[in-house]
């Protein structure tokens, strides 16, 4: 099963090619994360977007990828010919859809809604829905090894920051809750190596789809709270996943609170670095890197934000190494290191030693982040300033001033402007 | 497994009556008032108008087990196109039926515990949180509240 965000470009790909888009202007309806990858899959095809439009009031006058986010009314009343509109949302599709509707736009002549959620209260949804189900009672059994007594604990999300984040605190759940006998299932290979990293030896890596269909198992028989906990702040429509952003609700009080009920005087379980790792001296010795003076680029990394061009990297890596640094790129096997620079090709497993041993660390907001942000190196972490992730920016949601230490944040809007190079320079002293 | 989906079936009974009979889809919402709490219900009563507002509503169609709650929004309250009182076991299907899947955006339930695995029990009083950010925020979905009444209309 695609994951949402490749069900989404696939159906922009699908829209794309749709007749009643030739030549008229396009309208993204949803300002959301995951509208930004239909946005540039349907520019990759053709499809340029014209306008931008959300009926979330905190969007509304921001900048979205480019352009300005205007109220629905703004863009589409009166109603015009010219423009068809694509509906990107999760659940709200249908009631965005009869918004547009009331304004005259009919639904494949005008409006084109893409979701990666195609159930409603029809017999067809209700049919099937069945089989998921079936799916995840077995799924269930497998991961548990058919013990009824064991908790199993389902981290459904792949990013490896909330992995990170989850295990800080799920001992204290345990032990809170007298949890004896547990296993743990997570969505990647990346989650299952943080949470190896961390100290976890029950962990299997099944996908989203199946730990999804294992989450509607346990609603469908409201399993016991401790036999299938769901390790996530918002999953699968959950109502608190509205409340993130606001009111200083951060990425770690939100995990912390709502998935596990602990208080603010609950310390976070933070792992140990060491700078004497001798597979990561290994590497800085073959890569001609010096221990204490290396700053680690992580341009690439799997995230929500929007990512500085390669120049900009270019230039920091040459000022990092006009001050007498060696400089690396954290690159994946595809990945190419950043020019003047070598490439450090690592398990995530060693992440925390290889920038403890390092010294310094640059890197746009990832999960790669939060695994590295218990180390004592001298960290510049960067945020797309005109990023919003529910009531508050990017920033404000994923700090990591509240767990990281020897942390610079450095919030960006142009990524080829001198002074960002500057201020990245004047975080690393 | 099976009992469960027979009840979630008799929940989809019990919406589709709802939808119809209200017409729901267009531009009606469905608000279930679920658990005697009177300080959360009263919250969510008078939370009505700025659910109306926000989405640009027809109104609300209310959904309760609860007297009180039916006697308090009997009273003509403005956006309230209709008050439905349902024996236990129905709200217990349609909750059913919910928590299956989300199968619609225009039915909210008034609840810090339900549907199963509401977790927002939790997070009352954290970091100043009010009964009143619950309802508006978690519960009804409102986009645009920040701690005060929605004026948009």
């Amino acid at each position: 099963m695609p994951s949402a965000g490749e069900a989404l470009r696939r159906q922009s790909r699908h829209v794309a090619r749709r007749r009643a888009l030739r030549g008229k202007k396009a309208v993204l309806f949803g300002a959301s994360v995951l509208a930004a990858q239909v946005k540039d899959e349907l520019e990759r095809h053709g499809v340029p977007i014209h306008a931008v439009v959300d009926n979330d009031p905190d969007k509304i006058g921001r900048n979205y990828h480019g352009l300005l986010v205007q109220s629905p009314e703004e863009v589409l009343v009166p109603f015009c010919d010219e423009h068809v509109v694509i509906v990107v949302a999760f659940a709200a599709a249908r009631e965005m859809l009869h918004q547009v509707e009331t304004l005259g736009y009919r639904k494949r002549r005008q409006a084109f809604v893409l979701t990666p959620l195609h159930l409603d209260e029809s017999l067809m949804s209700f049919m099937r829905f069945a089989p998921h189900l079936l799916r995840g009672r077995l799924t269930y059994r497998k991961l548990t090894g058919g013990n009824p007594e064991s908790t199993l604990f389902i981290a459904p999300y792949a990013g490896t920051g909330d992995m990170y984040l989850i295990e800080l605190f799920l001992q204290s759940f345990v032990e809170r809750e007298g949890i004896r006998d547990y296993s743990l299932a997570v969505a990647s290979n990346a989650c299952a190596q943080v949470a190896r990293m961390m100290g976890e030896s029950r962990v299997a890596v099944a996908d989203q789809q199946a730990l999804n269909s294992v989450i509607s198992y346990g609603r469908l028989i409201r399993a016991q709270p401790t036999s299938i906990v769901v390790l996530n702040d918002g999953w699968m429509g959950a109502p608190t996943e509205w409340l993130r952003g606001y009111k200083g609700l951060n990425f770690e009080k939100m995990f912390r609170h709502t998935v596990f009920g602990l208080g603010d005087e609950i310390a976070p379980r933070m792992p140990s670095a060491s700078a004497t790792n001798k597979a990561v001296l290994k590497l800085f010795d073959e890569q001609g890197l010096v221990p204490g003076r290396t700053v680690v680029l992580s341009p690439y990394a799997n995230t929500l934000f929007h990512v500085p061009d390669p120049a900009f990297w270019a230039r920091v890596a040459a000022r990092c190494a006009e001050r007498g640094l060696t400089v690396c790129t954290n690159c994946g096997p595809k990945e190419h290191p950043i020019a003047g620079t070598n490439a450090a090709r690592f398990p995530l497993s060693l992440a925390p030693d290889l920038i403890e041993t390092a010294g310094y660390f640059v890197g746009v907001r990832s999960g790669f982040c939060d695994v590295v942000s218990g180390t004592a190196s001298r960290k510049v972490v960067l945020y797309d300033r005109e990023g919003r992730f529910y009531k508050g920016s990017f920033h404000e949601y994923f700090s990591l001033m509240g767990l990281g230490r020897n942390v610079c944040e450095v919030e960006f809007r142009d990524c080829d402007k001198e002074d960002l190079v500057n201020e990245v320079i004047e975080g690393l002293t | 497994m099976v009992k469960g989906l027979i009840t979630a079936w008799r929940g989809r009974a019990v919406w589709m009556r709802l939808r119809k009979r209200h017409d729901i889809d267009d531009g009606a919402y469905v608000v279930a008032f679920v658990e005697d709490d009177p300080a959360l219900n009263e919250v969510a009563l008078a939370h009505l108008q700025d659910l109306v507002a926000d989405r640009r509503a027809r109104g609300v169609v209310l959904v309760t087990n609860q007297e009180w709650v039916a006697e308090q929004a009997g009273e003509e309250r403005d956006g309230v196109l209709a008050v439905e009182v349902l024996a236990d076991r129905e709200i217990e299907f349609l909750l059913s039926f919910y928590e299956l899947y989300q199968f619609t955006p225009r039915l909210f339930f008034v609840s810090l515990t339900r549907p199963y695995g509401n977790r927002l029990w939790q997070m009352k009083g954290v970091n100043g949180l009010t009964l009143d950010d619950l309802v508006c925020l978690s519960m009804y979905r409102i986009r645009g509240w920040a701690g005060q009444r929605v004026t948009c209309a």
